[in-house]
Order: C-alpha cells, then structure tokens, then sequence
C-alpha cells in the first residue's frame, strides 16, 4: 500500500501513461495538428488563424509542448473522423461532454463549464499521455 | 401425507454452520463498498467493467446462501412432503445460468474491441484536491476489491468441506475467480498506461473466459445434482456415502445382502434401501431398525426408505413373467 500511495502521488511519472501512438512525442518540438470548426463564443476563425478561449487554450498546449500550431479548418464531423484515424492530435470545435462521439475518441475533462454541458476537447482514442498533459493544463488554467 | 423426519445438524458442526453465515454477511458487506469503489473509478476500461461486473455477480451466491438457510432446515409441509433441502441447488442453478451467460456475453464484447481496434481512452481525475491519471486509481479500486475475496473465499473452503455445502464451495470458488478478475484487471490497466491498447481487452477476455468456466463448472454440478447423480463430495468426486449405508445394512445378522439408491438433496442424502432378508419375522420392527442404521452411517444420510426385496437384480419376491411378453399388455 504505501508504495501504491507514492505511486500515486508521484507527479514526476512523466512517461506514464504512454501513448500507444505517440502523439505527444511526435507533436512535442514540432507541429500540432488541430482541427477547428467555427463555434462562437469558443472559438472562431480569423483568417489563417483560430481565436477565442478555446484557441488560447490550444495554444498554450502547443506552447509548454514547444510545439507550432497548425490550424485545419472544417466540418466538425470531419476533424472527428480524422482524429479517430490519427491524422488529427486536437479538435477544437466547442464539443460538449455529453457528445456521442465521446466513445470513439479521447474528451477531456470539460475546460469550460457552461448551463447544460461543459465544453471539452478532443484527442485521438486511447492516447492517455497527451489527454493527460491536455487535462494538467486545462487544471491550471482553470485554478487561474 | 406422510412428511419427513426434522433434519437436525449435528451439534459440532453448529460453529460451523454459524461461522459460514457469519463469512457470509461479512461478504456481503464488503463487496458493497468494493463494488461503490470499483464503480466510482470505472472509466472507459473493459477490464475494469468485467471485474465490476463480476463483484456484481459475486453477490449473488452469499445471497442465495443466506436466503437458502431460511429454507433449508424448514419441516416439511403437506404440500412439499419432502421438506426444502433443495432450495440449495435451485439457488445455484439459478447464479450458475448468470455466470455462464455473462462470461459468454463479456467474451463477446472484449473479442469485438479487440478485433476494432478500439483504444481504451484513460484520463486524468481530481482526488482530494490532487489531478492523478484515473488509471491509478482504477488500479486502486481492483486492489481494494481484490483483497477481501481472496481472504474470504479461503475462510469458505475448510467450513464448506465439513457441512458438505456445495453452495458455500461454489462460492468459495467465485471468490477465487474475483480476485483474479481484479489482479487480471490491474495488468490490463496497467498495460495500458505502458502504451499497449490491447492490454485491457486481453485482459477481460481472459477473465470472461475465467468466468464462463466457473459457470459450466457449476451449471453442470447443479444440473448433476437435480438430475439426481450419485452424491459428490463438495469437490465434485464420488462420495462413499452409498457403500458405506449398503455395508452397514449387509452388516446386520438378518440381511443376506443389500443395494442403495441414494441422491443428493443440497446438503442431505435420501434415498431408497434394498434389503435381501433372511427371514421375514419381525420384519416391522427389523426395517425400522435398518433405516435408523443406514441413517447413522452419516450425518448426511436424512431419509433412506427400507424396502425388503427377494432378490436384488430381479423383481423381487414374486418372481415377474418371463421376459418377452410385455407386461403391460396383459
């Protein structure tokens, strides 16, 4: 047991959980792919660029990954497809928690909690070491 | 009607008898906040709703053990001359036919997210005030549950073997399978977090396959039983029961030779005794003596019927027409 407790609370694991693909490592120091899809108040775009909280957001993660954002605009369905094919790393399109597509790719947990459903992001389906760097982030930036 | 005699459980296995209650309610107890914890932290993982699933299911034989021992010592009725000693069996019969479909139902599924490549998505939860990976705490839960079957199903086993309960033995073993449902669980978790998606569903198939072979195990016992098999020991090998009552009736100065018919029902043996006599005077008196005698071969033994017979291959004392004729033409 207390190995288990110094397991847990052992915030330094930072090559655990792994990602089966690798996204994070192969984003990390190079490019994030993000697909957006308009969705005001959250996020709109603004020429070749997205704007809005949830594309602060996005940047920010791209920032303490050191990686350059590349911006692919859509159809939410699209990226949602996409990244469950792993030609996507993060879909910024103001998805809610309660969304269907919950059970075929990565949500985290809610950035911004709004009336009904809080807003979440997405990343590829079983990729736990970006949802959790993605997850510390929005913790802090929700501590702020 | 004629009913049967009370059946009285021999005063030293009393203790025993209230230890397997008390193990009982303690299981229950337990699996409650082992099934809330498993609950809690369950996520996306298929081992993990396996293992949930399975404490679920783990409910159910102290349940039905505790529910039977209302029954099982009532007197018998007018309408159930044969009393309630088979509450047991119907009891299992019923958790036995749960087990098996849902270990074919939970292979199914663990066999289709392996075959879609479906990757287990695990993220990051909030507890007490710290962010950990829910992976961490989900392994936590299955530890947690893991523990209090493997020490229970242990205590089971020795009280099971001397009152010859098989409910108790079949849930001894459930608990065994629990246990290694939960350690199963925390390898397919732990997988996980090391980058191998398929971990977790390896890991549920095994246990759903686990789990499916306890329940043919037990269906089969059960039905066995129902069907009226010879008696088994609670480890399911033939019982010495019979030929020890059929030695014992041999035994006496006016029986030339003797044969059994015994069946199991739950925990007590009954059944019919065929007596070769050399004479038959005093025959009243002689069969009740010979069934108090068969009856005090085993604490087991509950109601062995004596019936005196001419011979024991044939029809008895009036010897039947040749064979040929069919008698229930005439």
């Amino acid at each position: 047991v207390p190995a288990l407790v110094a397991l847990i609370t052992l915030p330094a694991c930072e090559r655990y959980p792994r990602d089966p693909r690798e996204t994070l490592a192969h984003a990390a120091g190079g490019v994030l792919r993000v697909g957006v899809t308009d969705a005001p108040p959250w996020i709109v775009r603004t020429g070749e660029v997205a704007q809005g909280p949830e594309a602060d957001l996005v940047l920010a993660f791209a920032g303490s990954i050191g990686a350059r954002v590349e911006w692919r605009f859509g159809a939410a369905e699209d990226h949602l497809a996409a990244l469950e094919r792993f030609e996507l790393d993060v879909v910024a399109a103001g998805l809610r928690a309660d969304s269907p597509w919950s059970k075929r790719v990565g949500f985290t947990r809610p950035w911004q909690e709004t009336g009904d459903a809080g807003r979440v992001l997405a990343v590829p389906p079983g990729e736990n070491a970006t949802i959790v760097a993605l997850e510390r982030l929005i913790e802090r930036a929700r501590a702020r | 009607v004629k009913r049967r005699d009370e059946f009285d459980l021999p005063p030293e296995l009393e203790a025993d008898m209230a230890r397997a209650r008390r193990l009982e309610q303690v299981t229950l107890g337990v699996m409650v906040t082992a099934i809330a914890a498993v609950g809690l932290a369950m996520g996306s993982s298929q081992a993990m709703k396996a293992a949930w699933v399975e404490d679920l299911l783990a409910l159910v034989p102290p349940i039905a053990f505790l529910v039977a021992g209302h029954y099982r010592h009532r007197p018998s009725t007018d309408v159930f001359p044969y009393g309630f000693h088979r509450s047991v069996s119907i009891a299992f019969l019923a958790a036995s036919v749960a087990l098996t479909i849902f270990g074919g139902y939970l292979l199914i599924e663990s066999a289709t997210t392996l075959i879609t490549r479906e990757h287990p998505t695990i993220p990051t939860m909030v507890l007490f005030g710290e962010q950990v990976w829910a992976g961490w705490v989900m392994m936590a839960a299955l530890v947690y549950s893991g523990i209090p079957p493997l020490i229970l199903g242990r205590m089971k086993t020795g009280p099971a073997r001397r009152l010859h309960d098989k409910a108790l033995k079949a849930d001894a073993d459930m608990n065994r399978a629990d246990w290694l449902t939960a350690g199963a669980g925390v390898a397919g978790i732990a997988g996980v977090g090391f980058g191998y998606w398929w971990a977790d569903s390896v890991a549920a198939g095994i246990i759903s396959l686990d789990v499916a072979k306890d329940g043919i195990t037990n269906l089969k016992r059960c039905i066995a039983d129902l069907m009226d098999q010879r008696p088994t020991t609670v480890d399911g090998r033939p019982s010495d029961v019979p030929e020890r009552v059929a030695g014992a009736l041999r035994a006496l100065s006016w029986v030339r030779d003797a044969e059994v018919r015994i069946r199991e029902e739950g925990h007590v043996f009954a059944g019919e005794a065929f007596v070769v006599p050399t004479t038959t005077e005093h025959a009243v008196e002689r069969i009740a003596a010979a069934a108090r005698v068969a009856q005090a071969v085993d604490w087991r033994v509950h109601d062995i019927v004596v019936t005196l017979v001419g011979d024991l291959d044939g029809e008895g004392a009036e010897r039947a027409p040749e064979r040929g004729a069919n008698p229930g033409d005439r």
